[in-house]
């Protein structure tokens, strides 16, 4: 059964660090929790659903999904943070306003849905069973760690290998000196939005197809697991929020395994502090890591 | 002055009418909406045709009655505001909701408080400790699960896994019921494992659920999720001739329409049986006509709440209000349902007794195993 727990631990990992990659991508350089990146990833979902319920391909919904959740996380990032980043006040105020961005798309994706629990039609992914070494492996599973694995290699190039990503590290060093090199920070903003809201709504996807139930509120408790891994992996490290999401989905999972049910969050958080105690700014985390002041 | 004194006595004429009319209100705060809209959806469906036919035969014993209908979305702050405005704003006589045991157990002293009767489709019998205005149409989960407890022994399984809710002391209660009558009979229960109402992701849970190979499976949850979980459970390799058993829920087409051909097989205690009797399938056939699908056990449970609410208007006399609805409530006896054995009774404590039947889903079909 370890063998088998470990592979289900490595799929749900996937999922988590698509979901938290673009809160701690966002995090990393805007220093914003943006708490509207729940509803973002649930758009995902809704819009891969009406969109094969509508006789759309799945891969179609998958694309449209991955479009529209990054266009709406950049209209997040222009509605609710643009004008408060020029006040200097936006890490207390940008938490507000995106807890408010969220509320609104909750309430729109509550009153389309009518508040029922969606599915996607039965077969809508073919339902493949791979057998080896005793485990098994459905074919969904092996998409959804593939698709993870490679828009995460596509994050990781995008960020560290191209100009838009040296834009990026510029601006999240210092946004002024980033400026003064001309550099138009909002463009790098909104493509940052752009790339965060694509990876919650492929994340969206994945989990309405693996878990069959897409609801209004399913980004709450994904956006509770984000904080953590964030926190743990240290704030605005991608390499962190990787490692930390494996070892979130592996240590939820092995609970599940091996210990009595209804201890897994508590054993996870305890987790977490423990590691907090040893590695304050978690495992890759450095100290300077949400201090914004002095960086203008 | 005489001018005065007509006034006076015009205006308390006037004020008065309201109280002496025969008007009384129902006021109904069920959730059609969120998760327990499985549940309320068909419920007020049933309701709205015993409310039809009972007008229709002008049988509310010479009282006009107005029905209110609320969704509390499956939310218990918004239950309690309701029921509070039903009581309070709308003057209603009766509240029929909220739906759930943990709906109830917050709204329950609530309506005690304000003295009004309330009749819930909660499962634990706890709901009815607030006080004797609290009524509820199902049977405990000590009367309903049993049988498909001992139905499963007599399938003569080794062994039976059980996952229930945690957060939701009516399917813990259920879960209690299955395990005891299990174990009591020597199966051994090899994973007792909870969940929370909000997951989602059983893949380990459903690992887990495998590698311990069991005879039976005991899902106890709402119908959504309870097939989610044997979906997962059928997609990590669990036997086909595993034993499935579920609650009441399981009887729900919810159920049906996520699990598809994964629940097939599963066992469920059922309070409604169509085909049981010729007023079972008449009201299946109203129903039909009027809602273009089959009744599932809320839909006959709302029909029965309605009836007996109807039944309670007519035997509280010509004053109909909250102490004389709360006194024929509790005084119901052998009324005619279309639910379970046929015959509705509360005992000394409110609980009803309709008498359960244990069914099994069949190729997408209800039918006695």
């Amino acid at each position: 059964m370890l063998a088998q727990q470990l592979l289900n631990g490595l799929v749900v990992s996937g999922v988590y660090a698509l979901f938290s990659l673009g809160f701690t991508l966002v995090f990393g350089i805007q220093r914003i929790l943006n708490l509207a990146h729940g509803a973002i990833f649930m758009t995902g979902a809704m819009v891969a659903f009406y969109t094969v319920k509508g006789g759309g391909p799945l891969w179609l919904g998958f694309i449209l999904a991955i479009l529209a959740s990054g266009a709406l996380s950049v209209l997040v990032e222009i509605v609710c943070f643009r004008r408060l980043r020029k006040t200097g006040d936006e890490e207390f105020g940008g938490i507000i306003s995106s807890i408010g961005a969220g509320l609104v798309i909750t309430t729109i994706a509550q009153q389309v849905s009518s508040t029922q629990v969606l599915r996607f039609p039965f077969e809508t992914f073919p339902v493949v069973i791979f057998k080896f070494w005793g485990l098994r492996v459905s074919m969904l599973q092996l998409f959804m760690a593939g698709a993870a694995i490679i828009l995460v290699l596509i994050l990781g190039y995008y960020v560290y290998r191209t100009a838009f990503g040296r834009r990026i590290r510029a601006v999240t060093d210092n946004e002024h000196a980033a400026m003064l090199m001309g550099i138009n920070p909002n463009f790098v903003y909104s493509q940052t939005y752009f790339l965060a809201g694509a990876l919650a709504g492929a994340a969206g996807v994945l989990v309405g197809l693996a878990f069959n139930s897409i609801t209004f509120l399913m980004g709450e408790p994904y956006l509770m697991f984000a904080f953590a891994i964030i926190i743990l992996g240290g704030l605005g490290s991608i390499p962190g929020a990787l490692l930390a999401s494996l070892v979130f989905g592996m240590v939820q999972t092995l609970t599940i395994a091996y210990l009595p049910s209804g201890l897994t969050d508590t054993i996870i958080f305890a987790s977490l502090f423990l590691i907090l105690l040893v590695r304050p700014h978690g495992i890759l985390g450095k100290e300077d890591a949400g201090n914004l002041r002095g960086r203008r | 002055m005489k001018h005065f004194k007509y006034l006076a006595a015009a205006s308390a004429i006037a004020l008065a009418v309201p109280a002496l009319a025969d008007d009384v209100k129902v006021g109904v705060v069920v959730s059609t909406t969120s998760t327990y809209a499985f549940v309320g959806e068909p419920l007020v469906n049933g309701m709205k045709l015993a409310a039809d036919e009972i007008s229709a035969a002008d049988n509310w014993g010479g009282h006009n009655v107005e029905i209110i209908y609320q969704d509390n979305r499956s939310d218990k702050q918004e239950a309690i505001a309701l029921i509070t405005r039903m009581a309070q704003s709308e003057n209603a006589d009766i509240v029929v909701g909220p739906i759930a045991t943990s709906e109830a157990m917050a709204t329950g002293p609530v309506a005690v408080d304000l003295k009004i009767p309330m009749f819930t489709t909660a499962t634990s019998p706890a709901v009815l400790e607030a006080g004797p205005y609290i009524f509820k149409s199902t049977e405990t989960a000590d009367a309903y699960m049993a049988p498909v407890g001992e139905h499963i022994v007599s399938l003569k399984p080794s062994n039976c896994f059980l996952v229930s809710i945690r957060d939701n002391e009516g399917y813990i209660r259920q879960r209690n019921v299955i395990r005891d009558i299990l174990t009591g009979a020597g199966v051994e229960i090899v994973g007792d494992e909870s969940i929370l109402a909000a997951d989602t992701d059983f893949t380990a849970l459903s690992t887990k659920i495998v590698s311990n190979e069991p005879d039976c499976l005991f899902v106890t949850a709402p119908p959504e999720q309870a097939a989610n979980i044997i979906i997962q459970a059928r997609q990590a390799g669990l036997d086909g001739d595993t034993i499935l058993a579920g609650d009441s829920g399981a009887g729900s087409q919810k159920l049906i329409d996520a699990g598809g051909s994964a629940v097939d097989g599963i066992l469920f205690p059922a309070s409604f049986v169509a085909s049981a009797s010729d007023s079972s399938k008449a009201f299946s056939e109203a129903y039909e006509a009027e809602f273009g699908k089959a009744p599932d056990l809320w839909a006959a449970t709302g029909y029965t709440m309605m009836n007996t609410v109807a039944n309670a208007i007519r035997n509280a006399g010509d004053d109909v209000n909250r102490e004389s609805l709360r006194e024929a409530m509790a005084a119901t006896k052998d009324l005619p349902v279309v639910m379970g054995q046929g015959m509705l009774s509360f005992d000394e404590n409110r609980i009803p007794s309709m008498g359960g039947i244990v069914m099994k889903l069949e190729d997408g079909k209800w039918v006695k195993p």
